[in-house]
């Protein structure tokens, strides 16, 4: 049955746009997508010309893997997914580095936002992961799901861990 | 006490405080310009590389062009009950023959 939510009707058209080749469309999603797509890899990556680099490329495969992607999952999981594989390539190629899950500081950071990103850096990695996914960058608990791979009910239990540890955390740094 | 002491001191918050959290102190990066403009260059000759040759459209004179140089290609199911029709036309043939062999 079609769905007749706007926000996946909109998402089947997009597709439909981007399966056309609408030059538009890719560039909507382009930038829509793109700032998510930074986002989620400025976290992941050593420096900013990585970031660039792996976005850049995951942006490529996804133009080149659009035709075969049948909508089961949302544009988001779809790009992420993809950047999630880059950054395995990415990892591969060069084995030495240690995959980071830390916030590129900004110099110009307040000091409020470098000591919340000091507790947040506390947080296991994968709670780190599912928290920016949820809080930063937005992704609903289906899409979190989909990008894990496990069911809607894992995702929000290890969402409420990761947010119980986040919480924790907190509490030591106030008690510190 | 700094802000973000005030904020949890809260003994729980919402999603929403969540994500006002989030918005705050680890806020979405817009993406660079140099970096927006190199990248929807990059996507948009990758679109037309890979998914506009295989989208575009015949127009009238080449279709016409196409179909006098191209041999008429005929259509699978039609192909298959020829053979079928010229397997059953030899074995009857065959059978013909040996029909008559024997009688001999």
């Amino acid at each position: 049955m079609e769905s007749s939510d706007p926000k996946s009707r909109s998402e089947r058209d997009l597709l439909q746009r981007l399966k056309r080749g609408d030059e538009d469309a890719w560039v909507y999603f382009t930038q829509e997508h793109g700032t998510r797509l930074f986002n989620f890899l400025r976290h992941r990556l050593p420096s900013q010309q990585d970031v660039e680099d792996v976005a850049a490329d995951a942006l490529s495969a996804v133009v080149r893997a659009i035709m075969t992607f049948d909508g089961n999952v949302t544009l988001t999981t779809f790009l992420l997914t993809i950047a999630k594989n880059k950054l395995a390539d990415f990892y591969r190629r060069q084995p030495k580095t240690s995959e980071l899950l830390e916030t590129m500081v900004d110099p110009g950071s307040a000091t409020d936002s470098i000591e919340f990103r000091e507790v947040f850096s506390t947080v296991r990695k994968e709670y780190q992961e599912i928290l920016q996914m949820r809080y930063q960058l937005g992704l609903s608990v289906q899409e979190i799901a989909d990008f894990l791979g496990i069911t809607y009910k894992a995702a929000e239990s290890y969402l409420s861990r990761a947010k119980q540890e986040l919480r924790k955390a907190l509490d030591k740094d106030d008690d510190d | 006490m700094t802000m973000i002491d005030n904020f949890f001191n809260q003994k729980s918050y919402s999603e929403r405080e969540l994500q006002t959290l989030f918005a705050q102190y680890l806020p979405v990066e817009p993406l660079p310009p140099v970096f927006a403009a190199q990248l929807k260059e990059r996507v948009l000759a990758e679109v037309s590389l890979v998914i506009k040759p295989a989208r575009t459209s015949i127009s009238g004179p080449v279709i016409f062009f196409q179909q006098a140089i191209s041999p008429k290609r005929t259509p699978l199911a039609r192909r298959a009950i020829k053979l079928f029709l010229i397997c059953a036309f030899l074995t009857l043939l065959t059978l013909l023959f040996f029909s008559q062999w024997v009688s001999r």
